[in-house]
């Protein structure tokens, strides 16, 4: 474990006026950077419409034709949502940077089922439009394009996957299926979108005949599913053989948490900031078919990563059985859970369960004058959280203050008897910046109490804890 | 977003719309269309109005109160092509086709509602001057003709004509 290399990409100045005038510049970039993204989606689905409209697809004359055109508009639309579907999930920096990632994924997972739904409007207006002048029913039409077409037939087939892909989400979501079946079947989904790209070109109205527009759409693809292969094939890929990382040690707490060391070839290349996290692949039988997202507890030192972890669920439980030798790959950093992402003097960092990991690396990377810092760490007794006394004799080193709140639990994220406001133990809050971490439900409660207590929304960061 | 970003996109949005708007119903060029050369064409190379009104047929008279044949409209069969499936109906007064009238012409894209327009209104004229399907293609519009052509024909079938 190394205290002493902190990356030079922390603030460093340490009267606070250089480092607040960096932190309002960053703050200001980071919301230019993520409404850009916001309009760039929006301005992309109305060229979208735009191309529509300019086909002269939209017609009202006969009761088939407003089926037909609107059928083409929502189907347009639908692909569009898909490609920030897409985008949202391939961890490109640009977007893990702007949004995190577990806010792109949560966006990328609420959006399915609106997107699934337009899809569904898409095909059954254009099979009843279709249909109407022949007289054919939406199952005979549906009978027609599967035995007399090529494209449409696959759009229809890709429609299929996806409503499987659908009802498995539901049904994982409700019976907590095995995380590995969900996502291998959910794989299935960029399959579908592929064989669904032919009938857009050749068979829409809007795309056919025009030039810009096939460029637009194309363009659209390549960068969705060129970001989706650049940063979750190839940058892992290279990382993995550049890194070859191997565990070199592990460590089992009092409290029941493992801390795993890791070490690899020049991992000083690879900027990971202390709060951030990776996805871990461990080449064990039972662990290698999925990547886990752990917390770095220690500030890379150029040499080695360590992350700790609590035996919850079934995998962590399995990496409290991992042994030194072990491959590993990993993909990332990903998080903003980083010093980086302050926008106020003051720091407050609230951690609870394994949350606690980030914390305490965090802490680490927190120098004293940076403004001040408290920690607040929450759990039932001294004895269950991990890395107490590596935090307590980080924060003395360092000048932060630890505040203990230990004990049963109650209303709010406290306990019973403690503080129940984060104000008592940190007056000037709305000063600070305020990085919760742990499980959702009591983050949701810290969150809360922190904008009641006056701190800006801007200034809450919060990285929940629970897959 | 911050309102005046919102204001901006909201801006930029309302363009690309009006002007893909404007793209999507502006008139269709005029367009030469050439006769094939089989069935002797009336004239050839001529330029078509684009205006979807078609021609009204001059023949509407009947000889009185001596109806000669069947009256009605009658619905043709919906054809499919390449290009989607067009279908017409026809009304007969008298025994005589006194009028063509679309209910579907295939694809709506532009391109497709382009050729439409310039091939209609000519199917149609020789359809009412002939009295039959049995008419030449417009060039360019080889499927809308025969889609129509055959719609036509089955509605003749139908009114017994």
């Amino acid at each position: 474990m190394a205290t002493t290399a902190i990356p030079t990409s922390l603030p460093t100045g340490t009267h606070g006026v250089p480092v607040d005038r960096d932190r309002a510049i960053r703050a200001r970039r980071l919301s230019l950077w993520r409404d850009g993204l916001e309009a760039a989606a929006w301005l992309v689905t109305v060229a979208g419409i735009s191309f529509f409209l300019a086909s002269g697809a939209m017609v009202w004359t006969v009761r088939a034709d407003v089926l037909n055109s609107l059928g083409r508009l929502l189907g347009i639309i639908a692909t569009v949502l898909i490609l920030v579907q897409v985008l949202l999930a391939s961890r490109a920096p640009w977007i893990e940077r702007a949004l995190g990632h577990d806010k792109a994924l949560k966006l990328h997972g609420a959006m399915g089922q609106p997107v699934f739904l337009i899809l569904v409007a898409h095909a059954a207006f254009l099979t009843i439009g279709y249909g109407s002048p022949t007289g054919r029913d939406i199952v005979a039409q549906t009978a027609y394009f599967l035995g007399h077409t090529r494209d449409i037939a696959l759009s229809i087939i890709a429609l299929a996957i996806l409503l499987v892909v659908a009802v498995t989400s539901i049904a994982a979501a409700r019976r907590r299926w095995p995380y590995e079946t969900w996502h291998a079947i959910h794989l299935f989904a960029y399959i579908a979108i592929a064989i669904a790209v032919p009938h857009q070109f050749t068979d829409g109205t809007t795309f056919k005949y025009n030039a810009w527009a096939r460029g637009f759409w194309a363009s659209l693809y390549a960068i969705a599913f060129g970001s989706l292969l650049l940063w979750r094939v190839l940058v892992p890929a290279v990382r993995a053989l550049r890194h070859r990382l191997v565990i070199s040690g592990i460590e089992r707490h009092d409290d029941g948490s493992v801390s795993v060391t890791m070490v690899g070839r020049r991992l000083d290349g690879w900027n990971a900031r202390p709060g951030q996290f990776f996805l871990w692949r461990f080449y064990t039988k039972e662990l290698w078919l999925t990547a886990h997202p752990y917390s770095l507890s220690a500030v890379p030192d150029g040499r080695s990563l360590r992350i700790t972890v609590k035996p919850l669920g079934d995998d962590s439980a399995a990496v409290g059985r991992l042994s030194p030798g072990t491959r590993v790959s990993a993909s990332g950093p990903y998080g903003r859970f980083v010093h980086d992402a302050r926008v106020r003097p003051g720091l407050v960092l609230v951690g609870a369960g394994i949350g606690i990991a980030p914390v305490r690396a965090m802490i680490e990377g927190y120098r004293a004058g940076d403004g001040q810092c408290d920690v607040v760490v929450r759990g039932s007794s001294d004895r269950e959280v991990p890395l107490l006394d590596e935090m307590r004799t980080l924060a003395a080193e360092r000048g932060a203050r630890i505040h203990e709140v230990f004990g049963h639990r109650g209303d709010g994220w406290s306990t019973v008897d403690g503080p129940q406001t984060l104000a008592l133990l940190v007056p000037a809050l709305p000063d600070c910046d305020v990085f919760v971490c742990g499980p959702e439900a009591w983050a949701d409660l810290v969150r809360e109490d922190a904008l009641e207590c006056g701190v800006a929304r801007e200034a809450i960061h919060v990285e929940e804890y629970d897959w | 977003m911050k309102t005046s970003r919102l204001v901006m996109v909201a801006g930029a949005s309302a363009t690309m719309l009006a002007i893909g708007w404007r793209a999507g119903t502006a008139p269709f060029p005029s367009l030469v269309v050439a006769d094939d050369p089989i069935g002797g064409a009336p004239a050839s190379g001529s330029v078509v109005d684009p205006s979807p009104s078609g021609p009204v047929p001059t023949g509407e008279s009947s000889t009185g109160s001596n109806p000669a044949g069947p009256s009605g409209t009658f619905v043709g069969n919906a054809v499919d092509t390449a290009f989607g499936t067009l279908q017409v109906q026809i009304v007969v007064a008298d025994g005589e086709i006194a009028d063509v009238q679309p209910l579907a012409l295939g694809f709506t894209d532009s391109k497709s509602r382009q050729i439409n327009a310039a091939a209609v209104p000519i199917l149609e004229q020789r359809v009412l001057t002939a009295q039959s399907a049995d008419v030449s293609y417009v060039s360019g519009a080889s499927y809308t003709s025969q889609g129509y052509l055959a719609s036509v024909a089955s509605a003749i079938v139908k009114a017994g004509i």
